[in-house]
């Protein structure tokens, strides 16, 4: 009914883009895109409001996009638009995605974010242009970004993007499918090799023999850093400790003499840390029974489980009162923590037994904060501790931590 | 320039939109509609394209590459593809019900560009009910013929294909309108007046009736409604168009319509002055039917709209003879 008295409107006074705007929408509202694309056009080609216009102009375009397969004219429609405001977010928000489900990531990556910084303005349309905050650039920027090798910005950005609550239901759903689909949870080990020696943060005692190592991200390597370099009977406490060598931080310690008590909840590794000459136990930490290590100093604790809930949750199971660990790597996986609780829970806990943060937010990458590294002070040289001491806020990246760069 | 459907409005007149849902229509345009009056019933075949017109009718500053005259295909599919949806009317114009006009039975495979029918005009002969169009897609070259399709229970039940009268190697043959009281007679040109006889069985056309030009300038008058009887007259609906480009010799057109009348021995009694129907620039009307002492056109707007003006028994004398 509204149609048939917006089309006598209309009919009375044809050059009118206001109206010519409205009874566009009538149609397109019930999936009339071509009359109502051809009247979106007419406003704009009487009218001289330059704001109508510009939303007409974008109009004309998702009704295109709902037809399907128009992409160059949806382009340049937009293109158009955003000529006309340029200041305004909507049109950019729909050049950035149109770029995107065009698979032109390169185009579509530049479009987020030179449209993030071109808008200025809020948005302000008559109708709903499907532009629902500033976030939607980062979507866009994480998407054509991975597909044209930004990986770890990406994965970053998706990120952010779950913990923010402005996203709504299908984006929401989309990044957590993407962070699923992308498998952003583990990075390739950054390797160390004898030609790094002369970049180490700190050159402990006979680093100059170490020809490799095998954490993922240094641990080894800052394990020994800490205790002061290259000595036998060292132990350690190993909690979800997985592959024998690969990403492991006590294979390297191992070879050069320590040993301890490595153990993972997933039986896959039983097999495979036997068949290389190295021994796991398969125990589920929360209810493993730590009274063996009680009463003594262990040179290096890791706890490495997941999610991050689990690994704080084994973090209380240890005899803190009674035993004692010069190095503890901690992993809380705060990138990914949902609750974005554990990394400080772990800190004030540790704290309160005394021990003394040296390294905040070890990550793979400049973003995925996920290890904070722990000291002993009664058992570290404080030297050291000045020396390897480094505890912003921000994310550091492992390589430029240990290379001092 | 006489806008016929505010002088319509502004005169006891009314207009209906025809709209079919658009999961059957993937929202592209439905056009030029031709209304029939069937008995009781009124019918009325709606013609459905899988394009999008782009035309910018005002200060040209909103074109594209295409131009200010663009049909906007799928990108993956340049074919410019016809359907034909079969209306039955309630009363009052709404649709009460829609079916797409079965052709199954006498399809081939295109082998031009454009797909289909088009510009289908509806008229009963013989008591069988027909569309009648312009259907290109039988030759490598897109060459354009008359054809017939019988319909029966809304299925295309035969395909007939007119040969030309005279050039049977002219390109183009389209807009005959057909003249619903006289059967299998068209009038294929309105100035000078030309009736061309079809015949079903050989697939022939002659013509039977060749008149004189009556006014110089009006020589390029083009079919569109049906030919309908009121009172002693034959009247119809033609329309005129002009083409040009712009400085980019990029085209444009833009159509205007009149009335004409003829007295019952085919010589021309009056040509309106031109008129649009909405204030579009491409329009283009397919039917009209008196019905219950009301005049009905049916028109498309834009390519993309469709919609049937009711003109009400006062005021057809004065809006057909202006």
């Amino acid at each position: 009914m509204e149609l048939k008295i917006l089309l006598k409107q209309y009919i009375q006074d044809p050059q009118n883009s206001a109206i010519c705007f409205k009874l566009g929408w009538e149609y397109e509202k019930i999936g009339q895109t071509a009359s109502a694309a051809g009247l979106y056009l007419r406003a704009t080609e009487f009218g001289d409001d330059i704001e109508l216009n510009y939303e007409a102009m974008l109009r004309m375009a998702l009704c295109f996009e709902k037809q399907g397969d128009r992409w160059f004219m949806i382009k340049g429609l937009i293109l158009r638009a955003i000529s006309l405001l340029p200041n305004r977010p909507e049109a950019h928000n729909l050049l950035a995605r149109t770029y995107e489900r065009c698979k032109d990531w390169q185009e579509g990556y530049t479009a987020s974010i030179v449209g993030k910084a071109m808008s200025k303005e809020e948005p302000n349309s008559i109708t709903y242009l499907e532009y629902d905050g500033d976030w939607m650039f980062d979507f866009e920027k994480a998407v054509c970004g991975w597909w044209i090798g930004l990986f770890d910005e990406s994965l970053h950005l998706f990120r952010e993007l779950k913990d923010n609550n402005k996203l709504n239901q299908n984006y929401k759903q989309s990044v957590i499918n993407n962070l699923s689909a992308l498998g952003g949870n583990w990075k390739a080990p950054i390797e160390y090799k004898k030609e790094n020696y002369h970049d180490l943060r700190y050159k402990f005692w006979k680093a100059e023999l170490i020809e490799k190592n095998y954490s993922q991200c240094f641990q080894d390597m800052f394990v020994l850093m800490m205790t002061g370099g290259l000595f036998k009977n060292g132990t350690y406490l190993e909690i979800g400790c997985a592959d024998p060598y690969y990403g492991n931080n006590t294979a390297l310690l191992q070879e050069l003499g320590w040993g301890g008590d490595s153990i993972d909840i997933d039986p896959q590794w039983e097999q495979k840390w036997a068949e290389n000459g190295r021994k796991c136990e398969i125990a589920n930490a929360l209810e493993y029974e730590y009274s063996s290590v009680a009463g003594t100093i262990i040179d290096y604790l890791q706890i490495d489980c997941d999610p991050p809930s689990v690994s704080f949750e084994v973090l209380k199971k240890i005899p803190f009162h009674n035993t004692k660990f010069r190095v503890i790597t901690f992993e809380h996986d705060h990138y990914a923590d949902e609750t974005k609780s554990i990394r400080d829970k772990s800190r004030k806990y540790l704290k309160s037994f005394g021990y003394e943060l040296v390294v905040s937010n070890i990550s793979p990458d400049d973003y995925s904060p996920y290890e904070d590294w722990w000291v002993h002070p009664d058992l570290i040289d404080h030297k050291i501790i000045e020396i390897m001491k480094d505890i912003s806020d921000l994310p550091k990246k492992a390589d430029k931590y240990i290379y001092n760069k | 320039m006489r806008n016929l459907a505010k002088n319509t409005l502004d005169n006891g007149g009314d207009i209906s939109p025809l709209i079919i849902p658009s999961n059957f229509t993937n929202g592209t345009g439905l056009m030029n509609p031709s209304i029939f009056i069937d008995g009781d019933g009124i019918l009325c075949n709606l013609r459905h394209v899988n394009y999008t017109l782009i035309h910018c009718e005002g200060k040209q500053v909103f074109g594209n590459r295409h131009g200010p005259l663009a049909y906007l295909n799928p990108e993956n599919d340049l074919n410019l593809k016809t359907i034909n949806f079969m209306l039955e009317l309630n009363e009052d114009l709404s649709i009460k019900s829609y079916q797409k006009v079965d052709t199954s039975k006498c399809d081939v495979t295109p082998m031009w560009e454009f797909h289909g029918l088009e510009d289908a005009r509806m008229v009963k002969w013989d008591n069988n009910l027909y569309i009648t169009g312009v259907r290109r897609d039988t030759t490598p070259n897109g060459q354009g013929r008359m054809e017939l399709s019988l319909l029966v229970d809304n299925k295309e039940y035969a395909r007939y294909r007119i040969e030309a009268p005279s050039d049977k190697d002219s390109y183009c043959e389209k807009n005959w309108m057909p003249i619903l009281d006289m059967p299998f007679h068209y009038v294929k040109w309105t100035n000078p007046t030309e009736i061309v006889k079809v015949d079903i069985q050989t697939l022939e056309s002659e013509t039977v009736i060749l008149k004189e030009p009556i006014i110089a300038d009006l020589q390029n008058m083009r079919g569109s409604s049906q030919v309908i009887r009121i009172g002693d007259f034959r009247v119809c609906i033609v329309h005129e168009t002009a083409l040009w480009k712009n400085n980019l010799q990029q085209r444009n057109a833009r159509y205007v319509h009149r009335f004409v009348i003829w007295d019952l021995d085919w010589s021309i009694r009056h040509i309106s002055e031109p008129f649009n129907f909405m204030d579009g620039e491409v329009e283009f009307c397919c039917g009209m039917a008196l019905y219950k002492n009301d005049l009905l056109i049916s028109f498309a707007f834009q390519d993309n709209a469709a919609y049937i003006l009711k003109i009400p028994q006062s005021q057809i004398h004065s809006t057909i003879w202006s």
